[in-house]
């Protein structure tokens, strides 16, 4: 029972309430920037334009006002990773390798082609990581899940399908904080009543039913909570034709931004191709 | 009057049981909780529990869209935190998406299968075949993908997912008779009704 503190080492999912200029733009540029930052940093051809991924996503950290070292511990994961593909690196060979290798036992080596992928795969991961924690600080639940809301409504015009899939995506979003608030509580007076979830035992029957004390207890909570949900909105009438939360405006300094970061986005992507690709062949 | 075939507003619960239990299946693949630590190593996920009980409780759309929703996760979870080089492949949605899919068909199709004969059994068996479909479908893709070679997919399977599939049926027995007991001291046991 090391870690028994979640809520410290997960940077997902939680909102971060301070007055800057991002948090108050409109949930659908967020998203936009999100997405747009997102494709940059997976499909540039180098991994320098993931890095440039990586820059953004620390200038909009700063811009939000949110601590910068917050971010950093959520790449903790990346180590292994790495650590694990130079491993990987040294012993297997790329087809297309051509360059020079920087070191090596005989048959196991690793050069410089395989450094450069080594790198692109940390660059895209560390973006990626990157601009989904800062995406969840910035963005409440309600925003992110109304804009989903939009989205589902936009591709499947207005149906019965349309309602119950943004009911659903709403309602998980609502919940994994909650359900990993119970889980924690639980967590812990299990652990104060002896249970201990790490049974020696090898024998998988055992390991499961030890395991029982902590999987049911959350389930039960989470279809309860669900129980009660459904029937608030029953004996509402909720159902039919849904009024649903109008999008808000985006201003015209908005417009601007938004338009503004796309350029960045698409001109950091042509830098990379044309600029960079031929530079970093080795 | 014609109210046999509809249950007004089952719709609506349907939907946000599908909603909570997707969310726990996301909770515990953000917790290290998601993982049952067996043997050096290998470890016995149970992400796909959630998937199983929707389809028991709720009927095979609802643990279809739980099995979508985990397996949504897992490819978001693939392209922003990869932790092996398997991970990449899970980017594929033939790889992560579908099978986790079938799994909530398929348990409910075994589950319905068995009921007359006996509950618990056919609990059981949903969590077992649930957790083998799982399996074999991921598996069996990553080999026509030719991600891993079969010997290392077969070994994987006898391996771990037979003991996945026991924990599997073990907690969903646990989960579903512990929320009939509660159900009906409500008055209200309702499974999965016949449609």
């Amino acid at each position: 029972m090391r870690d028994i503190n979640y809520f410290n080492n997960i940077s997902i999912g939680q909102y971060v309430d301070i007055e800057s200029p991002i948090h108050r733009l409109t949930p659908r540029s967020k998203y936009g920037i999100l997405l747009a930052f997102s494709c940059l940093v997976l499909s540039t051809p180098t991994f320098l334009g993931a890095f440039a991924g990586i820059i953004a996503a620390i200038i909009l950290q700063a811009v939000s006002k949110l601590p910068i070292s917050y971010m950093f511990r959520s790449l903790k994961p990346l180590i292994f990773l790495g650590l694990l593909s130079l491993f990987m690196q040294f012993l297997f060979s790329w087809p297309e390798d051509n360059s020079s290798t920087i070191m090596g036992i005989g048959q196991l080596e690793v050069s410089w082609y395989e450094l450069t992928v080594v790198g692109s795969i940390l660059a895209r991961a560390a973006g990626m990581i990157l601009l989904f924690g800062w995406f969840t600080s910035v963005t409440t639940e309600h925003e992110a899940s109304d804009e989903i809301d939009h989205i589902i409504v936009a591709v499947l015009r207005n149906s019965q399908i349309a309602h119950k899939a943004s009911m659903i995506a709403a309602t998980t979003i609502k919940f994994v904080p909650i359900v990993a608030g119970e889980l924690e509580d639980i967590v812990k007076a299990q652990a104060s009543r002896g249970a201990t979830f790490g049974s020696k035992s090898l024998n998988p029957l055992a390991k499961a039913r030890n395991y029982l004390p902590l999987f049911v207890p959350v389930t039960i909570r989470a279809l309860e909570r669900a129980e009660i949900l459904a029937e608030a909105m029953e004996a509402r009438c909720y159902g039919g034709k849904k009024n649903f939360f109008p999008p808000s405006p985006m201003s015209r300094k908005e417009k601007l931004i938004a338009t503004a970061i796309l350029a960045i986005v698409a001109g950091i992507w042509l830098i990379d191709f044309y600029v960079a690709k031929p530079w970093i062949r080795p | 009057m014609q109210e046999t075939k509809e249950r007004m507003g089952s719709g609506i619960r349907k939907a946000i049981v599908a909603g909570a239990l997707s969310a726990v299946s996301i909770t515990l693949f953000l917790t290290p909780f998601g993982y049952i630590p067996w043997i050096a190593g290998a470890s016995l996920t149970v992400m796909h529990v959630p998937a199983i009980i929707g389809a028991v409780l709720e009927g095979p759309v609802v643990g279809a869209i739980i099995g979508g929703i985990f397996g949504i996760t897992s490819l978001i979870k693939a392209a922003t935190a990869p932790q092996g080089p398997i991970d990449v492949f899970f980017t594929n949605p033939l790889v992560s998406i579908l099978p986790r899919v079938l799994v909530g068909l398929c348990a409910w199709g075994v589950f319905s299968l068995l009921r007359k004969l006996n509950q618990k059994i056919s609990l059981v068996a949903a969590g077992i075949a649930g957790s083998i479909v799982n399996s074999i479908l991921v598996l069996g893709i990553l080999v026509v993908l030719k991600a891993i070679p079969i010997e290392i997919a077969v070994g994987v399977f006898v391996a771990n997912s037979l003991v996945e599939a026991v924990a599997a049926a073990i907690l969903t027995l646990g989960v579903v008779s512990a929320w009939k007991g509660i159900e009906s001291r409500q008055a209200k046991a309702r499974i999965a009704k016949e449609e």
